[in-house]
């Protein structure tokens, strides 16, 4: 280095500079410095709550002058219990990404593509709001509510009060991938989704497929530790060998897509030979009033059969189905990907596996799934009450509406929105807005790539880059958890009410700021009359948050409960007596007469999976998400990134042999759909007929510079469906089928 | 040949605001500076020193260490930056404030440490400015930086 005033003085000095001089001493200095302030640079520890996922650990921030230095579980927290997973501890590598989307910008060349430039410009966020505000009410004048489409999760509340407010009926999300289906069968089964489940209390817990362990959540992992612990018999089926099977009892190497066929002969043997729950069953299920056509209709799922399915041994089912039903507390939780979405069948599973913990008499009860004691936090439409919302008209192009007890859920179809845009309903999106999802979330991402390309105008929000944003007209930089203040009601581990606030540690960085501020800045300037109080005056985030707090019963005012930190409200746990399922007398719903009366299947029936094994696609194609990273926004963590840095085939040294795989070898993936060419990676703890592949990778983006081009895109192998292939399949739960593929797999040469 | 330190100083001021600010009437010449610098799908040469240089061990992030050491030199001269939420690092606000301490008539050590610090990333910055920059203005601006390096 030498750069130095000595160097200087033998340079051409000023007059080197011309193209650049601006006359005047140091002129600008004062535009960018100000007189120092009382900003300390002393290290302060902040409590506040993780982001990443849901159940929030507690966390504390130690923070140097607004800077997050370190991240660690907060102790006595009833989630995090003093820990934080990966992830959570890797928090400030999101934060302070150098790739961080920065300033709102706008694109200047009008062709769009991954090798196209955008021409990237800097806008204010006033020409942002203004152009947004100026295309959506161009569309709806136009085409109508129906034309725009919103791809985001239904929050925050300031947000659909504006897709409300606009009467847009397009707004989908990726809980047909997650949750859905059990949140459908929850509802008309034990009366409601619960995350809640007592692990520490069960006696016997079964998991069909989910990796509980090695995945975060800490508060179920540990849940599970301490099942083992107090002495619980862990029965885990899975096809791959995870961290959740050596952690359990019992590993069923099962057959992919058939837990099902499992699950009824189970309840098969449970019911034929009376072993369930009676003092339960008979007081709070409608088992007794449907028990002819119960018994009848899980006659013919034996063990025997199940075993031709499944592979699963029918002395095994028959024997775990004995053990776990006479445990005195078995459990069978249902949670994300891995259960509830993965497969055509994977609705009627969960629906099995809700009859299960029925049939356990756990249901609200100690070492069983129970319902969540909550602290209420009222939404915005509670405190400032709207005018009423226009009716929303239209069609949706996921095809939700075909799907009754999806519609009722309000959550999105990912896996059908490219086809009901390309060949359902065909140029009827002219606008969309991406909020913090990307392409890669998609089954088959090409073809979604296809859908983008077919909307005039895209806003994409998000904190990180992503290959959405490649596709962007407007790129909105967003705040994300560790910069925003919010409250927080625990709903995983929660026995009587709990909340949190989660507190912004650190202020947003360069122009970052809230969907909650778009959704406001954008109902100004199109729907004032719900964003305007009575007083005349617009609504106010931080005041609604502080009225929030006031009415939860959590504080005076954000700052009196960020004070507090964890507030508790211990209540002895009192089991319910009623299910709110719509039965008339309260009960759970073994057989569920409204599925029949839509059409559903009252009782879940086998359905074999959607794709079976042939002679072009031989093996199953599986994916997951890897422990260290969350869903496909943590692959340009530095952190996370030097953990797990990409994807690889993993497949069976006894399937590599007969292929002449080797370690490290490219190789290529086919299924009816695409391709895709990434490493062979050789374990024992896939099955043979099997491949696997992590999600997340391969982003395309321009320069992104850790994840970008990073690995391969396992949805590319994925089919994505049609509504109608829903349907048919009686797929009422909309499960999204991305597990439910075969493939074949070939060295490259 | 220039010795006034007040002219090498608006010579260090003017290149920093180029650095700082895209270029206000010259759309081409914008885009580039958003390119190179702000592209919300990555920029290929980030402005800021903590992303060149990480603490002991840990990756690169904005924010790092070089951010609040050069708040500390900001702070002991009794400044700081006007935008509080950007980072303290941007080489444009520390080549400012070298010029600034040119101006003032810094002692030699303290430009010397300053140096040491807070510049010695800058031939790394100006490698990527110069295989990246395509438009003239900052294929100039690159020449120049490392002329007076």
């Amino acid at each position: 280095m030498a750069l130095t005033r000595r160097n200087l003085l033998k340079s051409t000095g000023a007059a080197g500079a011309a193209l650049l001089t601006v006359p005047g001493a140091l002129k600008g200095f004062d535009q960018f410095f100000r007189p120092a302030s009382s900003l300390s640079a002393t290290a302060t520890k902040v409590t506040t709550c993780c982001g990443i996922c849901s159940p929030a650990c507690g966390m504390q921030a130690t923070v140097q002058d607004g800077v997050i230095q370190f991240l660690e579980g907060l102790p006595g927290d009833a989630h995090g219990e003093g820990h934080l997973c990966g992830k959570g501890a890797a928090g400030a590598g999101f934060l302070y990404d150098p790739d961080r989307l920065k300033y709102p910008m706008k694109r200047t060349n009008p062709n769009k593509g991954f090798d196209e430039d955008p021409g990237w410009v800097r806008i204010s966020w006033t020409e942002a709001l203004d152009t947004i505000a100026g295309k959506m009410k161009g569309y709806i004048d136009a085409y109508g509510a129906e034309s725009l489409l919103f791809i985001t999760l239904p929050g925050p509340d300031l947000l659909v009060r504006l897709i409300n407010a606009m009467g847009i009926v397009n707004r989908t999300d990726h809980i047909d991938v997650c949750f859905q289906t059990d949140r459908i069968i929850q509802k008309y089964t034990t009366g409601g989704k619960t995350w809640c489940n007592d692990f520490e209390n069960a006696k016997y817990i079964l998991l069909f497929g989910w990796d509980m362990v090695s995945k975060a959540k800490i508060v179920y992992a540990n849940g599970v530790v301490k099942a083992r612990s107090n002495g619980a018999k862990v029965v885990h089926f899975s096809p791959t060998y995870t961290a959740t099977s050596r952690m359990s009892s019992e590993w069923q190497n099962i057959k992919p897509g058939t837990d099902l066929a499992v699950a009824l002969a189970m309840i098969n043997v449970i019911v034929s030979e009376n072993l369930y729950n009676k003092e339960f069953v008979d007081a709070y299920s409608n088992f007794g009033q449907y028990e002819a056509q119960i018994r009848s209709h899980f006659a013919e799922y034996t063990p025997a059969w199940a075993e031709t399915e499944s592979g699963v041994a029918a002395a095994d089912i028959a024997r775990i189905a004995r053990e776990f039903a006479q445990s005195g507390g078995g459990i069978v939780p249902a949670h994300k990907k891995t259960l509830c979405a993965n497969y055509m069948n994977s609705t009627q599973l969960v629906h099995a596996v809700s009859i299960l913990n029925i049939l356990a008499g756990t249901v609200d009860r100690a070492g069983g799934r129970y319902f969540p004691r909550t602290v209420a936090i009222p939404g915005v439409d509670a405190v400032y009450p709207p005018p009423a919302y226009p009716a929303k008209k239209g069609a949706r192009v996921d095809g939700r509406d075909k799907l009754p007890f999806v519609q009722e859920t309000d959550s999105g179809l990912f896996s059908t929105l490219a086809d009901g845009m390309l060949t359902k309903y065909p140029g009827q999106i002219k606008m969309a807005f991406w909020n913090a999802y990307t392409i890669l979330a998609f089954p088959n991402p090409p073809k979604m790539e296809q859908a983008m390309k077919s909307v005039e105008f895209v806003v994409a929000m998000d904190f990180l880059p992503t290959d959405t944003v490649s596709m962007a007209d407007i790129v909105l930089p967003s705040a994300m958890y560790l910069e925003l203040n919010d409250v927080v009601a625990r709903d995983y581990q929660a026995k009587y009410p709990q909340a949190m606030p989660r507190v912004a540690v650190s202020a947003p960085i360069f122009e970052t700021k809230s969907a909650g501020y778009v959704a406001i800045e954008l109902g100004k300037r199109l729907c004032p009359d719900y964003f305007k109080l009575a007083d005349g005056s617009w609504i106010n985030p931080n005041v609604l948050l502080d009225e929030k707090v006031k009415r939860a019963g959590l504080g005076e005012n954000f700052a009196e409960f960020k004070a507090k930190g964890i507030v508790e409200k211990p209540a002895p746990f009192v089991p319910r007596t009623t299910f709110a399922t719509g039965d008339p007398n309260g009960k759970c719903q073994v057989y569920v007469p409204q599925f029949a009366a839509k059409g559903a299947e009252a009782l879940p029936k086998w359905h074999p999976k959607r794709e079976q094994p042939s002679a072009d696609f031989p093996l199953y194609y599986l994916t997951f998400i890897p422990g260290i990273h969350r869903r496909n926004t943590s692959e340009n963590n530095r952190i996370l990134h030097e953990i797990m840095p990409t994807n690889a085939a993993i497949l069976n040294p006894a399937l590599a042999k007969t292929m002449n795989i080797k370690e490290g070898q490219t190789v290529v993936i086919r299924s009816r759909v695409g391709q895709i060419e990434l490493p062979a990676h050789l374990s024992e703890i896939i099955r043979p007929d099997a491949v696997m592949v992590a999600h997340g990778f391969g982003h395309r983006s321009r320069y992104l510079s850790v994840a970008g081009g990073n690995g391969s895109r396992d949805g590319d192998v994925v089919p994505d469906a049609s509504i109608d292939d829903f349907i048919a399949a009686g797929n009422y739960g909309g499960a999204s089928c991305i597990m439910d593929v075969v493939c074949n797999i070939a060295p490259v040469a | 040949m220039n010795s006034d330190p007040l002219e090498l100083g608006r010579l260090y001021a003017a290149l920093a605001q180029a650095l700082l600010q895209a270029p206000a009437n010259d759309p081409a010449a914008a885009r580039e500076y958003y390119r190179l610098f702000l592209s919300p799908e990555g920029a290929p040469c980030p402005p800021w020193q903590s992303i060149y240089m990480a603490a002991e061990g840990e990756q690169p992030r904005l924010m790092g260490p070089a951010h609040h050491s050069a708040l500390q030199w900001y702070r002991r001269y009794g400044f700081e930056p006007a935008l509080d939420n950007e980072p303290a690092d941007h080489i444009g606000l520390l080549l400012l404030f070298y010029a600034h301490l040119l101006a003032v008539d810094a002692p030699d050590p303290e430009l010397a440490a300053y140096e040491a610090q807070h510049l010695a990333w800058v031939p790394r910055f100006l490698a990527k400015l110069k295989q990246h920059a395509v438009h003239p203005r900052f294929q100039a601006l690159a020449a120049e930086l490392s002329e007076h390096l």
